[in-house]
């Protein structure tokens, strides 16, 4: 008996040794039926995380299979003209939705959106678009609850809630969203741990946001990134209503109260579109795309030794306040993502009014 | 087209393409635009979509059904056709069905709209189309609305959710006390959308929507129950069960955020008929009323038009300590 136990002990210690696992364990192949695609986002070995917020649900898809695209000399000089050619339609019916790179092998996928509904995957390769179908592909996917019952209708029957996924990040095993509500100002921020289980256990937190102390709103998070602040692991995120803060993520449990500390109010009318993060010489900066300025660079470090929160009246530098951060000569920069080390891709409205696809490097840095 | 020239037909969704022999016709491309040669066509990409050939036609599906009053141009062995799909005179072109609130004046920190429309509507560059106009000055109010790259639309695309500003209405920011509130309080406005709107298929309305309201001082007080009038039914009837909130409340708010249980707990099955702009709620139960002890029960996010819930300020003011909410209206049916 004696045996058979240290046996079995044995066993059981040296199993995850032995045992293959891996995130795609589970995917099973056909038509994830994604009626919109609101975000994306890649996690481990090539898997695409889509938020679907018309199909309230998250959708991981094995793209490591995929081949690797030619992206030498990458310039698409105007990206609306040919999705305008690509799918018979007037430009101003055709929006891009998001941009985000796989790590892996650095291609680069665009989801986009039809007046129709239609929503459509590309991949870019030898600077066109190629469609990548959705019908049969490797997949798993799970719900995302409302937080109020979505099914309320008119009298005619026409649908009136919505949650809107407004970003979605993969970090650590969890998948994070962000989203905006049609009905209430409300901020709620949701992790879902991955791989996913048949078990609805998702974390929604309500993020709250103070103006210097005194007045205080459940504001919804527009975008955000992970990344390690002080050698913790942070959010980094922005609210619809201007201002940048962070979150230790460990702080982020159902229930609380969680409020972020304010490092910087970025202005009027001002909401960021894509956060990420990239390095040189050792230094780490966010990068930050945003409506209605050039493209930020924050430096970690100075987040990191910016002590104070914007709970107190500062004096405001511009039309902003809080860590100094540069705008880099990249205006109207619409969708950013890294493509490798030293890279960042990104999608900008130049000065002729065209949108085109575009790459850059870390000498801005 | 000569006698001898291909027989194509056309719908929004297919060309089709007749063929005489059952052989593998050759392949055509379908561009969007007019063209008269292939030098114009080259450097341009065919349009996305799939073929398929019985023994008498050849269909081409385009991945997206093809635009109304546009042009379009098949190449078909060296040789050029053009096309299009014509918009049907009886069309029914987009147009806005209600604005929630609808009312003539609004406080100063009033904080969105939702707009209603009569089908889906094109959600790209949306915001480039709404726009606010200080009647004082006959000028646009700049940055007065947030734009979101993805708008805040119901799942049949006929709803929007329109946002004034935040960043503006929440006090204490930088931009709200640099530029204060959007809405400046005894001035008027009008809200337009241009009829340069697009629906789903591409087709603008006819004629541009204007709302014109002037603006209250600001409302920093919490919608409570106890104002609230109700109107009971009698029992053994379906009469309706009315709530009178007395003041405007959020429309999108108010949905799915009331429930009628009865004495046992029981929810009533039934449905509300929401009519904010009338300040109104209705309730017909499924069955008829029992005479015996009833409670509505209201979730605390039900606000009012400055989003002030029944929990909380828009912008509560931390440093005052929160009495908590009542959200129970209890009644009886005789």
């Amino acid at each position: 008996m004696r045996k058979t136990l240290l046996t079995m002990a044995l066993g059981l210690l040296l199993t995850p040794l032995f045992a293959s696992t891996s995130n795609t364990d589970g995917f099973i192949t056909g038509n994830p039926e994604i009626s919109s695609i609101n975000a994306m986002t890649f996690g481990p070995e090539g898997i695409l995380f889509i938020g679907d917020s018309n199909g309230a649900q998250i959708v991981a898809i094995d793209m490591s299979t995929a081949s690797k695209a030619n992206n030498e000399k990458l310039r698409i000089p105007d990206i609306e003209l040919l999705l305008s050619e690509l799918l018979g339609s007037d430009s101003d019916q055709i929006q891009i939705i998001d941009m985000v790179v796989n790590p892996a092998n650095e291609n680069i996928y665009i989801g986009a959106q039809h007046s129709s509904g239609k929503s459509l995957l590309f991949l870019v390769n030898n600077n066109s678009l190629e469609m990548v179908p959705l019908h049969s592909v490797s997949y798993t996917k799970t719900a995302v609850s409302n937080v109020v019952a979505s099914d309320a209708k008119d009298r005619r029957g026409r649908p009136l809630r919505k949650w809107t996924i407004s970003d979605l990040k993969y970090d650590n095993g969890q998948v994070m969203l962000s989203g905006l509500s049609n009905a209430e100002f409300a901020s709620t921020f949701r992790s879902i741990p991955f791989p996913f289980t048949q078990k609805q256990n998702e974390s929604s937190l309500e993020i709250y946001h103070a103006a210097h102390g005194q007045y205080e709103t459940a504001s919804p998070i527009k975008a955000f990134t992970t990344t390690q602040i002080n050698n913790k692991p942070h959010l980094i995120a922005s609210y619809t209503c201007t201002p940048l803060v962070i979150f230790p993520i460990s702080e982020l449990k159902p229930g609380a109260h969680t409020k972020g500390r304010t490092v910087a109010e970025l202005g009027n009318w001002n909401t960021p579109l894509d956060i990420i993060e990239m390095e040189k010489e050792g230094a780490r900066y966010i990068l930050m795309a945003n409506t209605n300025r050039a493209l930020m660079k924050i430096k970690v470090a100075d987040i990191e030794s910016f002590g104070d929160s914007l709970t107190t009246p500062v004096s405001e530098r511009a039309d902003t306040a809080g860590v100094d951060f540069i705008n880099l000569p990249f205006v109207n920069v619409q969708q950013l993502d890294k493509l490798n080390d030293t890279e960042f891709v990104f999608i900008q409205r130049e000065a002729s009014g065209k949108l085109a696809l575009k790459t850059s490097n870390n000498r801005w840095l | 087209m000569t006698a001898q020239s291909p027989r194509f037909s056309f719908t929004s969704d297919a060309i089709i393409l007749e063929i005489s022999e059952n052989k593998k016709a050759p392949i055509f491309k379908v561009y969007k635009g007019l063209y008269t040669s292939e030098g114009q066509i080259y450097g341009k990409k065919a349009i996305l979509g799939s073929f398929t050939q019985n023994t008498t036609n050849v269909h081409f599906i385009p991945l997206l059904p093809f635009q109304k009053n546009s042009n379009y141009t098949i190449v078909y062995k060296n040789q050029l056709y053009s096309f299009i799909i014509p918009l049907a005179p009886s069309y029914n072109h987009l147009q806005v069905e209600t604005l929630y609130p609808n009312t003539t004046v609004v406080p100063s920190n009033f904080l969105k709209w939702y707009i209603r429309f009569s089908k889906p509507v094109n959600p790209s560059k949306i915001y480039e189309h709404i726009h606010l106009i200080n009647n004082h000055t006959n000028t646009e109010v700049n940055r007065a609305l947030l734009p979101l790259e993805t708008p805040l639309l119901s799942n049949d695309g006929t709803l929007l959710t329109l946002w004034i500003e935040p960043g503006r209405q929440k006090r204490d920011l930088g931009p709200n006390k640099r530029l204060g509130e959007v809405l400046i309080p005894e001035t008027s406005y009008t809200l337009i959308i241009d009829k340069d709107l697009k629906d789903h298929q591409g087709i603008p309305m006819k004629m541009e929507y204007k709302h014109a309201f002037t603006v209250s001082t600001s409302d920093r007080v919490k919608p409570t129950i106890t104002s609230w009038k109700l109107h009971l039914p009698s029992s053994k009837t379906k009469e309706e069960l009315h709530i009178d909130f007395q003041e405007l409340l959020d429309f999108g708010s108010l949905q799915n955020t009331i429930s009628i249980i009865d004495g046992s707990g029981n929810i009533i099955a039934g449905e509300f008929t929401i009519k904010t702009n009338q300040k109104n709620a209705y309730f017909k139960p499924l069955s008829n009323w029992k005479k015996g002890n009833y409670t509505i029960l209201y979730k605390p996010i039900i606000e009012d038009i400055s989003g002030n819930n029944l929990e909380r300020l828009f912008d509560r003011d931390i440093t005052i300590k929160a009495t908590p909410p009542l959200l129970k209206h209890s009644f009886i049916i005789k």
